[in-house]
């Protein structure tokens, strides 16, 4: 049974139309959702918790039809807001006992159990402060914590590393990570960050202006390419490499960002060809690799086969 | 070392609760117990309340006495007498000071929960809109009756107690009666327009300007009325009219002070009708923070 189901899954903001006929199966492990800002990311995590009505189609939750059993599904799975959550005036220890009320657990067992939880997403001695005192890191483990507090299999994930400095952004996706590896739970992380998504994820659901663009296992969407090589080579044999490689016909071009030549060899031709033709001309390759294709190329592939560019998008 | 060397346990869940608004209700108070203002505000409640057993122990005791030397200048004094209109009085100040421990307690309950995000944090759980809005309402209602009707039943129960006639017993179950009645027409709307206001701006100084210009344009209103068209039954319109009509009648007050001539039921229903209305449109704001569509 998959853990999201979405059927033809339309919801609206008045006139504006934020989700347009998603069909979707998420099954366990960890799933990213990327998108624009504007893609519809948070309104399907919304609706998932049945904070918005879908104008049509169906979406259910652990097999719980969404609206209708809405509290069961919360009760069942933990939410990660993106925007900053505090409640200045109480510790992270007694909110989190209170999130845990909420869930039937009593007194004892909230304390506790927050307890644990904060330690967990470490925030260690600092738990007993009060909330107006947190950082925004901070602020963010206890937005984690919250959603962990009753043990869900599954979790929404809303820009959890936002505002995070780098330290903290590593922090808090290691710990994505060992919550999805350890703990098994599912999670369902939105970002707009491709680099997380990449770094946490097995599988990447690409939306735009409400529907899926693209979705797949991460895998075989950042797979190696056949024929595309990054050269590197010593310093001053660069005119040589470009003649050669144009004498036999074979494209290529200087890589932007760190200056390699990227070579597309035909299809009969392999790695052993390129280096007997650097040979030849009296080459010498340093570096040689074969180009993947990265999320981000995809994302933006993806893009503009829906006709946007990637500056509308927001990337 | 790793943030997650040390794990949590699994948690199976609970059973399906009911009354979640208690644990809503109970955070509340717990927030407020903890703030210096709401336990200054309470002192003074409480010193008031004091004074008042002071009272009751001079009238029922001391002045009781005939071998004690006071009793005769205390049974002068009508400062010391006891009657319905002691517990009358001892509402009414405390309405005040009830008043103004509302509008601390409640004009940032729920504009704080908003501009710190929290709602969608707490109806991400299994808590509804209406578990979170009677929980709120609880914590003020408490507060707010605690400071009145509570007091005031202790204070009878405390004549009740120390007066040498059993005579007093009956009249003491119609002034409980009385402040349990007087006291919820008041603290009711006041918690629920406190309420109310909170959901409506943006921050905790604004709600409280809102409530006090509320007021303030709701009393000038009914005056103006009762001014420009010469009857005096237009100042029912008043909420604090209202209220003082209706617990000056629960408490039948030989010498009323507020002349009005139309019936006390009219000012009963005012109320209710104005509490519905706050109750209603609170209703309808919390629910769109949980069903935004």
């Amino acid at each position: 049974m998959s853990f999201v189901s979405l059927n033809n899954l339309v919801v609206e903001y008045g006139d504006f139309r934020a989700l347009d006929g998603l069909t979707l199966e998420i099954d366990s492990g960890a799933v990213g959702l990327l998108g624009p800002n504007g893609a519809g990311k948070s309104t399907l995590l919304k609706t998932l918790l049945g904070f918005l009505r879908p104008r049509s189609g169906t979406a259910s939750v652990m097999g719980f039809r969404l609206p209708e059993q809405a509290l069961e599904v919360r009760r069942r799975m933990g939410y990660m807001p993106e925007k900053e959550v505090s409640s200045p005036r109480v510790s992270a220890v007694s909110f989190l006992a209170y999130c845990g009320r909420m869930f039937g657990m009593t007194r004892s067992d909230a304390l506790e159990r927050a307890h644990e939880v904060l330690n967990y997403v470490g925030l260690g001695e600092a738990r007993y402060r009060l909330m107006q005192e947190y950082s925004t890191g901070m602020l963010q483990r206890v937005k984690l914590a919250q959603a962990l507090i009753h043990d869900p299999k599954l979790l929404f994930l809303d820009e959890p590393t936002n505002g995070l400095d780098p330290d903290g952004r590593l922090e808090m996706l290691a710990l994505i990570q060992e919550i999805v590896a350890r703990r098994k739970v599912t999670v369902l992380l939105s970002s707009h960050l491709l680099p997380d998504v990449q770094q946490v994820c097995q599988y990447v659901i690409m939306l735009n202006r409400g529907k899926v663009i693209r979705h797949g296992p991460l895998e075989e969407l950042i797979r190696p390419l056949d024929h595309r090589y990054e050269i590197g080579v010593r310093p001053g044999d660069e005119p040589k490499l470009e003649s050669a490689v144009s004498g036999v016909g074979w494209s290529f071009h200087r890589h932007p960002g760190n200056g390699y030549f990227v070579v597309d060899l035909p299809e009969k031709a392999g790695c052993q060809d390129l280096f007997r033709l650097a040979l030849n001309a009296g080459v010498q390759i340093r570096h040689c690799v074969p180009v993947r294709t990265t999320l981000e190329s995809v994302f933006l592939d993806s893009l503009e086969e829906t006709g946007m560019e990637a500056a509308h998008a927001g990337i | 070392m790793p943030v997650f060397e040390q794990t949590y346990r699994s948690f199976e869940g609970g059973p399906p609760l009911r009354w979640r608004w208690r644990f809503v209700a109970a955070q509340e108070l717990r927030v407020l117990a903890v703030s210096r203002v709401f336990k200054f505000l309470v002192f003074l409640g409480g010193l008031h309340y004091l004074f008042r057993v002071l009272q009751i122990v001079a009238y029922d005791i001391v002045a009781q006495d005939p071998n004690n030397p006071l009793a005769p200048l205390l049974r002068q004094a009508d400062m010391f007498y006891i009657s319905g209109q002691t517990f009358y009085d001892f509402i009414n100040f405390q309405l005040s000071l009830m008043f103004v421990t509302l509008l601390y307690a409640g004009s940032g309950m729920i504009c704080n929960d908003i501009r710190n995000n929290l709602p969608e944090i707490y109806f991400s759980k299994p808590l509804r809109w209406y578990d979170y809005l009677f929980g709120k309402f609880l914590a003020l209602f408490l507060v707010g009756f605690s400071l009145t009707a509570v007091m005031a039943l202790l204070l009878i129960l405390q004549h009740a107690l120390m007066s040498p006639s059993w005579k007093v017993v009956g009249d003491c179950l119609n002034w409980a009666g009385g402040s349990l009645g007087y006291a919820a027409a008041a603290v009711v709307p006041a918690a629920l327009f406190i309420l109310l206001c909170s959901s409506l701006v943006n921050g905790q100084n604004y709600a409280a300007i809102t409530v006090i210009m509320a007021l303030i344009a709701n009393t000038a209103l009914a005056a103006m009325f009762a001014e420009t068209l010469r009857y005096q039954n237009w100042f029912l319109f008043s909420l604090p009219v209202a209220v003082g009509h209706v617990g000056e009648k629960l408490f039948r007050l030989a010498r009323p002070q507020i002349a009005l001539t139309v019936p006390w039921t009219w000012s009963l229903l005012y109320v209710a009708v104005f509490s519905l209305l706050c109750l209603l449109w609170l209703a309808f704001r919390i629910r769109k923070m949980e069903v935004a569509t």
